[in-house]
């Protein structure tokens, strides 16, 4: 039996994994999504990859990445008077920082919240800019000394983590981006039989997706030489903001991307599975760059045929990011079915 | 070799939508050469094995264009470019998609010039409704400004996209004299080099040759207000030492150089201050190749009137075959 979306979606965002720090949530992470497996294969690269066979020798390889890492920041100065400063780790949004709360991973895990400004004494034009991240101090009531006991230069910080839920099927918390997907690809090989499978499935949840193009997916792709992938990501959901052609309908359905740099045969194949499967799904268009793994990915080696599957998501990069359990579950089951016998073909 | 590259003009290919043009030339190609394949991201790779160093000739089949992201409600679409679209140059043009059909682009009333960039731009294929168009055309199909070629005065040919048609018609023609390539000799003709300088990457991934040579047009700073730049129509093949992506290998720019001058090829020597070329990708490939390129000089790149001189198209495919030809004994 496979998993309950919303509490496997809140599961894997209580896994702390900013950037660099992936490795750190191995143990938790196995426990979680390790039964729906036949194997674990740690990579040096810190992605973790888990493999569900179809048994049969030389059956094509397909990867599905979903990137397990998360914006957040590092600690980069202990004051004297018991403020930590800290470094942004990804692309932090400035102005929701002040007063957000946040968990410092030290030798314990402590609660902090970000130092803001009383109105009252802030200066004329204040308001009208966003905080550099190198200006902000989080207060955790500590002193200094006892601070420095428990918490050391690089000692990460995320924002504090409390997935709700809202009305209907939406969740609403910190890293939608990327444990959304991360579900998705999870829920997909939970639904998953061998004697169901034309493929090799191997699931990377890779590192160091948020700080830039040298990503932990493309070196465990290297190692792992697939046939064809899949990356699945957040992308923009119609919203407050976003117009009708800069992203997805929350509950329309997974997104899959139409773009230069992705797999037009791959893309094809995903689209008319999605139709034979009466699984709802729609298309964006990401002309020169889809913004996500496939980009690099689809150049590893000799080439990969990839494709993007999106879940739509609202206020992305804050801690209060919202999704929906079923654009989740519907990705869930087109990445199942392209596994399947009768999905894709090479 | 104007026939060649009139064929090539005919088919559509703007980056990631290459399959048709891929075909093609594979096909044409198939006589020449030992094999002939494409790869998982859509390159065609010709190979003709040989004794000598392993060189790989590389120009990308790819051209700029645009790709449908949304359709209004009156039956305008909108569109986002594929590579480095020229607004200015592309306003009220002509514009073909994969279909056939055709539409012209046209930006919102009241947008100044210097405001003119993807947003700004609609296009109207003549529907009266959304449903009307989303019948005609869907959204993420390519489109782009429509392929023509003619000659001006002399030996000037003017058109698009002669970037890089010119370079995949250079590499064809060259490949008439594969017999005589005395070295182990791989022709590329690549995907996505507009968008990043993609296919070249798996190519010579795959192929992992001795030389990388990049054949693809450059800037000249022959035209009225141009940069500053030696490179001049008309003055033949143009070998590059650097542009805004690599600076080319010492030994094979020398080594092209002089294999130029001992067979009386025309050519110049390139530095180009601004825009990338597939020579980067086949540098740093893999484990890695001694990387250069060889020329076209073009005016007026990325617009509708690209112009080029056909004694400059004929020296690029001479030196191709000369340096497919030459010992690199000394090397």
């Amino acid at each position: 039996m496979y998993p309950d979306t919303k509490e496997l979606v809140a599961a894997l965002a209580s896994i702390m994994s900013v950037s660099g720090q992936e490795e750190q949530g191995r143990e938790k992470l196995c426990a979680l999504a390790g039964s729906y497996f036949d194997a674990y294969l740690p990579d040096p690269s810190g992605t973790h990859v888990f493999v569900k066979r179809c048994g049969r020798e030389g059956a094509p390889k397909l990867l599905l990445d979903a990137h397990f890492d998360e914006i957040g920041m590092l600690v980069s100065d202990i004051t004297e008077e018991g403020f930590l400063r800290v470094v942004s780790v990804g692309g932090l949004d400035r102005r929701i920082l002040p007063a957000a709360e946040v968990l410092i991973y030290g030798k314990e895990t402590l609660y902090g919240v970000i130092a803001a400004v009383p109105p009252h004494l802030q200066k004329a034009g204040d308001h009208k800019t966003a905080p550099e991240i190198g200006d902000l101090l989080i207060d955790t009531g500590y002193d200094g000394e006892t601070l420095r006991r428990l918490v050391d230069i690089g000692t990460p910080v995320g924002f504090y983590e409390k997935t709700a839920s809202l009305l209907g099927s939406r969740i609403c918390g910190r890293s939608m981006d990327n444990k959304a997907c991360c579900a998705a690809a999870i829920l997909g090989a939970a639904m998953l039989s061998s004697e169901q499978m034309a493929w090799d499935l191997y699931v990377t949840l890779s590192a160091r997706e948020e700080t830039g193009l040298a990503s932990g997916c493309s070196a465990a792709a290297y190692r792992i030489r697939p046939d064809a992938a899949i990356v699945t990501d957040v992308t923009f959901a119609v919203s407050p903001g976003v117009r009708e052609d800069e992203g997805g309908k929350m509950g329309g359905g997974p997104v899959v991307s139409l773009s230069a740099v992705t797999d037009r045969g791959l893309t094809r194949q995903l689209l008319r599975l999605a139709q034979e499967r009466e699984i709802p799904c729609q298309t964006c268009v990401d002309a020169c760059d889809t913004g996500t793994n496939a980009t690099m990915l689809s150049l590893v080696g000799e080439g990969i045929p990839t494709a993007v599957v999106s879940v739509p998501i609202t206020s992305m990069h804050t801690y209060n990011e919202i999704a929906d359990t079923s654009d989740i579950e519907y990705a869930a089951r087109l990445f199942a079915a392209a596994a399947e016998k009768g999905g894709l073909r090479l | 070799m104007r026939n060649i590259l009139r064929q090539l003009i005919k088919i559509p290919s703007v980056s990631g939508r290459e399959e048709r043009l891929a075909a093609y030339i594979a096909k044409e190609m198939r006589p020449y050469f030992d094999t002939v394949e494409r790869d998982a991201l859509g390159n065609v790779i010709c190979r003709k094995t040989g004794a000598g160093k392993k060189l790989l000739f590389c120009a990308h089949m790819d051209e700029i264009g645009f790709i449908v992201t949304f359709i209004e409600e009156d039956g305008f679409l909108r569109c986002a470019p594929v590579g480095g679209i020229d607004f200015p140059a592309a306003a009220y043009s002509r514009v073909v998609f994969e279909s056939g059909r055709s539409g012209v682009l046209i930006p919102e009333e009241g947008t100044k010039p210097k405001d003119y960039k993807g947003d700004a731009f609609v296009v109207d294929i003549g529907a009266k409704s959304r449903a009307e168009a989303a019948r005609l055309v869907k959204i993420g199909e390519c489109f782009s400004l429509e392929g023509r070629l003619f000659s001006l005065a002399g030996s000037r040919i003017c058109g698009r996209p002669l970037d890089d048609k010119l370079g995949c018609a250079v590499l064809m023609s060259a490949a008439r004299e594969a017999d005589t390539f005395q070295n182990d000799v791989t022709f590329v003709f690549s995907v996505q080099e507009e968008v990043g300088l993609r296919g070249a990457r798996t190519a010579a991934f795959a192929a992992a040759p001795d030389f990388g040579i990049a054949v693809d047009v450059t800037l000249t700073g022959d035209t009225k207000g141009a940069k500053p730049m030696a490179v001049s129509l008309g003055k033949g093949a143009a070998v590059k030492l650097k542009d805004a992506s690599v600076i080319c290998d010492g030994y094979l720019a020398k080594k092209m150089a002089s294999i130029a001058e001992k067979q009386k090829i025309p050519s110049q020597k390139e530095i180009l201050t601004s825009g990338g070329s597939d020579t980067a990708a086949l540098q740093l490939a893999g484990a890695g190749c001694r990387a250069g390129c060889i020329s076209i000089p073009l005016r007026y790149c990325h617009s509708g009137v690209e112009t080029a001189d056909m004694r400059d198209v004929q020296a690029c495919r001479d030196l191709v075959c000369a340096v497919a030809q030459a010992d690199f004994a000394d090397f």
